[in-house]
């Protein structure tokens, strides 16, 4: 189901420090946005306020559907994504060390309370462990994979519940040029698979805008420019201009 | 002023503490697995402190059967060690030291581990997956509790009065059947029970306290990471300690 996920005048503070001071973004399901900008403006406290993990200050973070399937009763509550289905991974993971990759694919089915049978469960997994080429490390516990592997065994949590949207948190960080583009690979190839919309906050500039559809540049606190990889050439400010293209800020 | 503010910084932590252990055992039952959760946290709490609590129960009793039987003798009465001996341990010792081993021993690596798993947003985590974290990481650890530290209390007053026998009867020449006829006539049903409510009173409050530490670390301490961590863990010991002790006295005076 088609629908727009709409982030307004959201701000959030950690006591006297105002991280974000009215972010406005507005995109369409099925598609990805690439969050940009620099270390420490706010772009994971940003991923954790849409996730629901973080409370905001102010502000309003919804999901509107298209009027042709205006189902009143499906609408989720105002700033509450999870509720349609919402997946987050983590910038460092977040995996369990005491479970296998295994279970840790399975853990977000496992505990759900809608009963899924265990051969089910078991089924999916293997299925994502495959498609992943992660089959040989289903038994191996996170503290002894390389980092690479890591990543991929918390994406594969992260699709397992089949989420309508997905937080990346520098899902490229660390890792070796091969695995990044490895990494966006996968993103793209299941986005085209399960149709899921995405945030992907990246610090690999220009590499990012290969998979994605749109770019949020996050800094001090707003959104200083959305817009799409081609219309980056249609900014007049040429230094904002030269930092969307490149990273840098320094022409 | 400052009495004041203390006073009202206690109260609104006891509140967070109370609502925080209900909440979790409330959200348990809505778990899923919760057999499976319960059994891994009843090896993690009770199991793994059995050992270390016949020791200590063991040495524990001897000592008491030796600095008792001295005593004992000065005024002719020997043959009341067995009652002393167990007595003591059913009501007060057995409980007090099972809690404080149990809390030094599982109670510490309890706030570790969970502390941890804050501080890598592994419960973060859990939230993002729709899985209760109260429910998933505390619940069980406090029910154990109550269900571990009763049980470990048996072990520790058994091996405890055998302990007493040994320095009584074996070392010291108490005749054996009279250390065990006055152990077995003087310890009345009551001073069982009321040994054991002591211990589920304990594993409750004190299991709650290290989850409740833990799962808080990264705001109820003033640092973050890894020193956040082990003051979260030292708190939690320290405040298990001294709670045990108070809720014992006021038991005790409650139920003599
Ligand atoms: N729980 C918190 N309590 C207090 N301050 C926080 C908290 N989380 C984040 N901050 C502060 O918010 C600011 C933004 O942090 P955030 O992690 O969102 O940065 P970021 O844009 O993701 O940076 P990076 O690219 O390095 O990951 C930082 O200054 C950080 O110190
Ligand atoms: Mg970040």
């Amino acid at each position: 189901m088609d629908f727009k996920l709409k982030i307004e005048n959201l701000e959030k503070r950690f006591g006297d420090k105002v991280i974000l001071s009215g972010v406005d973004l507005e995109v369409d399901s099925g598609t990805i946005t690439a969050i940009i900008g620099k270390s420490g403006t706010g772009k994971s406290v940003l991923l954790k306020l849409m996730a629901g993990i973080l409370e905001k200050e102010n502000g309003k973070i919804s999901v509107e559907y298209g009027s042709e399937n205006s189902a009143q009763d499906q609408k989720p509550k105002a700033g509450n994504l999870q509720e349609i289905g919402l997946s987050y991974m983590f910038q460092n993971n977040a995996l369990f060390d005491s479970l296998s990759a295994f279970d840790n694919i399975a853990l977000p089915l496992v505990e759900s309370n809608s009963s899924i049978s265990a051969s089910v469960i078991n089924q999916k997994v293997k299925a994502l462990l495959k498609q992943l080429d992660l089959e040989t490390v289903g038994a191996s516990y996170p503290g002894d994979l390389s980092g690479g592997m890591n990543k991929r065994i918390a994406f594969a949590r992260a699709l397992i519940t089949e989420p309508k949207i997905i937080l990346f948190d520098e899902p490229t960080t660390g890792l070796d040029p091969e695995r990044k583009h490895t990494v966006f690979d996968m993103i793209q190839f299941y986005k085209k698979q399960f149709g899921f919309t995405a945030f992907l906050v990246s610090h690999d500039i220009p590499e990012v805008y290969s998979i994605v559809d749109s770019i949020a540049w996050l800094d001090e606190g707003e959104i200083k420019y959305f817009g799409t990889v081609d219309s980056i050439d249609s900014i007049s400010d040429p230094a904002i201009k030269h930092y969307l293209k490149t990273g840098r800020l320094s022409v | 002023m400052y009495l004041f503010k203390l006073v009202l910084n206690f109260l609104s932590e006891l509140g967070e503490y109370l609502i925080f252990v209900l909440r979790s055992c409330i959200s348990f039952g809505n778990c899923r697995n919760r057999f499976k959760k319960l059994m891994q946290s009843i090896l993690e709490i009770g199991f793994r402190c059995v050992l270390i609590i016949l020791i200590i129960g063991l040495f524990t009793g001897m000592v008491m059967g030796l600095q008792m039987y001295y005593t004992l003798v000065k005024f002719g009465a020997d043959t009341a060690l067995g009652t002393a001996v167990s007595l003591s341990l059913i009501r007060e010792l057995g409980p007090v030291l099972t809690a404080l081993m149990i809390v030094g021993q599982s109670g510490s690596a309890l706030t570790s581990e969970i502390g941890i798993l804050r501080n890598y947003e592994q419960i973060d985590a859990l939230e993002t997956m729709n899985i209760d974290s109260k429910g998933f990481l505390a619940g069980p650890r406090i029910i154990a509790g109550i269900i571990c530290f009763p049980i470990l209390t048996a072990f520790f007053d058994l091996v405890g009065i055998f302990g007493g026998y040994f320095s009584g009867s074996v070392l010291m020449g108490l005749d054996a059947g009279i250390y065990w006829n006055k152990t077995i006539d003087s310890v009345q049903l009551v001073d069982v029970n009321g040994g054991f409510l002591k211990a589920t009173i304990f594993g409750f409050l004190t299991m709650g306290i290290c989850t409740f530490e833990g799962y808080n670390a990264h705001i109820k301490s003033a640092f973050k990471g890894i020193r956040g961590v082990t003051l979260a863990a030292t708190k939690a010991v320290v405040k298990s300690s001294v709670l045990i002790l108070i809720v014992d006295y006021l038991i005790t005076s409650f139920l003599l």
